[in-house]
């Protein structure tokens, strides 16, 4: 019994060390690193879900949403998890709902969804409320809570996977650009 | 003589007794049998509404967003998302862990390495000379980058000048209003200005329109009086 007290401790110490390890690697934003170097364990630290909540949020800011799969099953005893557990889920679908949209042309100007103030997110709602056609393959969708912001959305067929890309624009000069797949 | 009349009389009496019984088993068994025919084709009418909705249950569902409704466009047009938020608080909880940890060890260390970690975090919130400040606001004046801003913002902050942080933090709030640190930096600086029901006012708004997790255990600190 003492035995099985003092793994349990130890085990919690040193999921406690790398959290607080992690979380120094998060402020200093490697969020790539991160994400690639936790992607094929992470399922050893499901018993701590801070640190797989860290590991879900630097993912998030890579840009590597797939990744975020495994982390949504994981994350469930608490209410910090549970709520960034259907955060995480509504990015990953509304990616998944776009990508299909896109590439199949699918029609998806029906579905009601819940919204976060992630990029795809903003952008997915843009393009189920849009009505203009694209021009060249290319959406254009205007901010509606930003006049001098605006998206595009495109499909890459450049590699041998047709890639979502999303441009942000503000005042007519390309911020950011973003790519999924 | 023999009165005949009233004999043919009787007689006829005596024929209509004997029929009588047989009559009257055959009227009821009629109406028997006609209640029998009318329920009978009220449970047929039945079992065919019944077959109706089987057959209807087993024609093949059609997904709703496939389905052209002018109701649900009319609907889609009032329907406002919920918008969900990350909820950041398990870093505040990992941060306050470690703090829970280095309490002893700062017990036990000795006085002068204690002062070596305090000199460490100074340099970090002085990294910025005045001139550089300056550089930064101006840039900030020319770009009117919300990111600049909310860097010099949180600078001010930080440096617990809380007037030039609130002042920077409305003005990311103008450039982007979608941008939450700033929204906190802005209620926070009021807070710690004596400003509370400003801050208050402020939260709510921004509260009833993102629906934050941060933004209401900020407003519920500073209402509680717990925020100082």
């Amino acid at each position: 019994m003492r035995l099985v007290l003092l793994l349990l401790l130890a085990l919690s110490t040193i999921f406690a060390n790398q959290t607080s390890e992690l979380l120094k690697r998060y402020e200093n934003a490697e969020y790539k690193q991160i994400c690639t170097d936790y992607s094929s364990n992470i399922k050893n630290y499901r018993k701590s879900e801070k640190f797989v909540l860290l590991y879900s949020f630097s993912c998030l800011e890579a840009g590597y949403i797939d990744s975020l799969a495994v982390p949504i099953t994981m994350l469930k005893y608490s209410k910090d998890a549970r709520d960034n557990a259907s955060y995480f889920a509504t990015i990953l679908l509304q990616k998944k709902i776009l990508y299909n949209a896109l590439i199949d042309d699918v029609d998806i100007s029906s579905l009601r969804l819940p919204t976060t103030t992630y990029i795809l997110s903003k952008v997915f709602d843009l393009y189920v409320k849009n009505k203009n056609n694209p021009v060249d393959g290319v959406y254009r969708l205007d901010d509606t809570q930003d006049a001098d912001t605006f998206y595009k959305l495109y499909i890459s067929s450049r590699s041998h996977i047709k890639k979502m890309v999303i441009e942000v624009y503000k005042n007519k000069k390309l911020e950011n650009r973003y790519i999924y797949w | 003589m023999h009165n005949l009349e009233q004999l043919e009389k009787r007689w006829f009496i005596y024929k209509a007794k004997k029929y009588i019984p047989i009559a009257l088993l055959t009227v009821l068994v009629t109406i028997a049998l006609i209640v029998t025919l009318l329920f009978k084709s009220d449970v047929k009418k039945e079992l065919a509404v019944k077959k109706d909705n089987i057959i209807k249950k087993d024609e093949p569902i059609v997904p709703v967003s496939f389905v052209e409704n002018v109701v649900i466009k009319e609907k889609r047009e009032e329907y406002a998302p919920l918008v969900l938020q990350p909820s950041m608080s398990f870093m505040e909880k990992i941060k306050s862990s470690e703090q829970e940890k280095t309490v002893p060890v700062k017990k036990v260390q000795p006085v002068e390495k204690i002062k070596i970690t305090k000199a460490k975090s100074v340099t970090k919130h002085t990294k910025i000379t005045e001139y550089e400040l300056l550089t930064l606001e101006n840039r900030f004046a020319k770009s009117s980058s919300a990111t600049l801003g909310l860097f010099i913002a949180k600078y001010y902050y930080k440096n617990k000048e809380y007037k030039n942080s609130a002042e920077y933090a409305l003005k990311v709030n103008e450039l982007n209003p979608n941008l939450e640190e700033s929204w906190m930096i802005f209620a926070s600086s009021l807070a710690k200005n004596g400003k509370k029901d400003d801050a208050i006012q402020v939260l709510k708004k921004y509260i009833d329109k993102t629906h934050s997790s941060n933004a209401t255990t900020l407003l519920k600190d500073i209402i509680k009086g717990k925020f100082k």
